[in-house]
Order: structure tokens, then C-alpha cells, then sequence
């Protein structure tokens, strides 16, 4: 008999350095996305406008999993921390009406060696 | 002979700061005043106030001084004050205000805008009707983060990134 467990999200606290502040939120690791993505405004009541970003680099328009065009805006923080590893200047889409905070994609994963175990539910870096 | 002494003072800008909860630990550079203000003295004309009790935590800021992200705890009252700073759709307002009083253009795009200090660099798209033509045109802008003022526009120029 095969049982099949139902495997969760992988979800971690991230630091988010902008021009104004420093926030650390939960992000979910998304192997299905590419990009990062961050929700305009967070479900603390917090916004992206008061963490402060310091590049915009326009509209974006991103394509849903339900195949839906959606709009975004291309903006750079100063810095993200995942754990112990630093991203100067990350890219982020921002968006109105996203299921998570912030995802983070597979670029960047793949670039920091990120890897996400779905078993474990948790994230490892790679040496 | 009666001579008359004319003390004569530049007009002094009060900015009144705006009154923020205490920072979770680690999340800004918070100066906590003990006895010791303004915490930054200069010659400049503005002076930011707590935005509670008025007490003046930074005086005479030079228009060209850069100060942000810091938050100042104030010494009288205890409140936490932040430097003013634009938001990202300020600035889009700045832009969109500026743009219909030189241009009479409603309708434009950001391509791409980077906070150097507190000026933000800007490069801007939108559409100039020419008899019944529609151009596309480009412009640049430079806008101080801090008074939201337009320090330079220019038609038909973008900035290099």
C-alpha cells in the first residue's frame, strides 16, 4: 500500500533592510516561482512604503499559476538576510493581491545555494 | 544722534516630525537623548520638532544635509520621532503635479527611479501630442526625498544608471 504524505510549505523568516527600516517577515520558498515577490501591503498592516526601497525600475506584469495576467512593480531593497547569507540590492516584484508576504524564488535560491526540503519543511544552504 | 539697531534674522522653517511606536530591537538607529539637544546642531534655516510636545531635537539643518533613517527619542516627552522622507507615491504625485502644470501631461510612466541620498533620480515616459500625432517622449527629474521639492526636470533627457 503507498501512503502518500501531503507535503507542506516551505516557510523561514527573512530580514528585509530597507531605506527606512529593517523588517523580518515569513516568506515562503517557492520552487514554482521564479522571481521574488513581495505583497504591497503586509498582513501585519505594515506596507512596503514604510520599509523604503531605494530603486524602482517600473511595471512588470507576471503570469499567474491560473494562467491570469497580473501587474507588478520591479523595486530593490538594500539588502535581504536569509539565516546567515546577504543579498545586496534584491529584486523584488510588489504586488496588491498576493496569498503570501514575500516568496522567494528560484533564482535566488539557486544563486545563495538555497535549498528547500519539502520533507523537512525547512530550508538548508548548501556549502 | 539716535542710531536704531536692525537685527534682521533669516525666517526659520519648523518641521514638525512625525510620532512613530518604539522600534522593535534592531530595526532602526534610534538616538535616546540624555540631558544632550538637539541631537545635530548646524547653520542651516529648518529645525525639526518632536511632533508631540514641539521640543526641538534637530536645529538648523542646511538644505543640502542629508539625515534619515534614524528615528530620535525625545528627551522632554519621551516619544519616538521620525525624519520626514517621501513616499514612493508621493513622489509619483510630485511628478504628475509638475508634469501638468509645465507640460499639461496627465498620463506618464516611471521606467526607472534610484535614491541617491535623498534625491531620487528619475526617468520618466509619457506620450506629446503633436497635431495628430502621439510622440513618445522621455524626461528626467531630480526631487529631494525629504521637502518633495523638483530640483530638475529635463525634456528629452534620461538619467544613466
Amino acid at each position: 500500500m503507498e501512503i502518500l504524505i501531503p507535503l507542506g510549505s516551505i516557510k523561514e523568516e527573512v530580514k528585509i533592510v530597507g531605506t527606512l527600516k529593517a523588517k523580518n517577515i515569513t516568506a515562503l520558498f517557492d520552487t514554482g516561482a521564479y522571481r521574488n515577490y513581495i505583497r504591497k501591503q503586509l498582513s501585519d498592516g505594515d506596507t512596503v512604503e514604510s520599509i523604503g526601497f531605494d530603486t524602482y525600475e517600473g511595471e512588470h506584469k507576471a503570469l499567474l499559476a491560473d494562467g491570469s495576467e497580473t501587474k507588478g512593480e520591479r523595486i530593490r531593497f538594500k539588502e535581504l538576510v536569509i539565516k546567515d547569507l546577504s543579498e545586496k540590492e534584491p529584486e523584488f516584484i510588489m504586488m496588491e493581491n498576493l496569498l503570501e508576504d514575500v516568496i522567494i524564488g528560484v533564482h535566488l535560491m539557486q544563486r545563495l545555494r538555497i535549498n528547500p526540503d519539502p520533507l523537512s519543511e525547512k530550508i538548508s544552504i548548501r556549502k | 544722534m539716535n542710531l536704531l539697531a536692525v537685527v534682521t534674522t533669516m525666517p526659520r522653517t519648523k518641521v514638525q516630525l512625525r510620532t512613530i511606536p518604539p522600534p522593535a530591537e534592531g530595526t532602526r538607529t534610534v538616538f535616546e537623548l540624555q540631558g544632550l539637544f538637539p541631537a545635530f546642531k548646524g547653520k542651516g534655516e529648518t529645525d525639526f520638532v518632536c511632533g508631540h510636545c514641539g521640543q526641538v531635537l534637530v536645529e538648523g539643518i542646511a538644505g543640502d544635509a542629508v539625515i534619515k533613517n534614524i528615528v530620535i527619542k525625545c528627551p522632554k516627552c519621551g516619544n519616538y520621532n521620525e525624519i520626514p522622507h517621501l513616499s514612493f507615491a508621493e513622489v509619483k504625485q510630485k511628478i504628475a503635479v509638475h508634469l501638468e502644470t509645465a507640460l499639461g501631461v496627465k498620463d506618464f510612466k516611471i521606467s526607472y527611479a534610484k535614491l541617491e541620498g535623498n534625491i531620487w533620480k528619475i526617468n520618466i515616459e509619457y506620450s506629446e501630442k503633436v497635431g495628430t500625432l502621439d510622440l513618445a517622449k522621455s524626461g528626467m527629474f531630480d526631487l529631494d526625498a525629504v521637502t518633495g521639492e523638483v530640483l530638475q526636470f529635463k525634456r528629452d533627457s534620461t538619467w544613466r544608471f
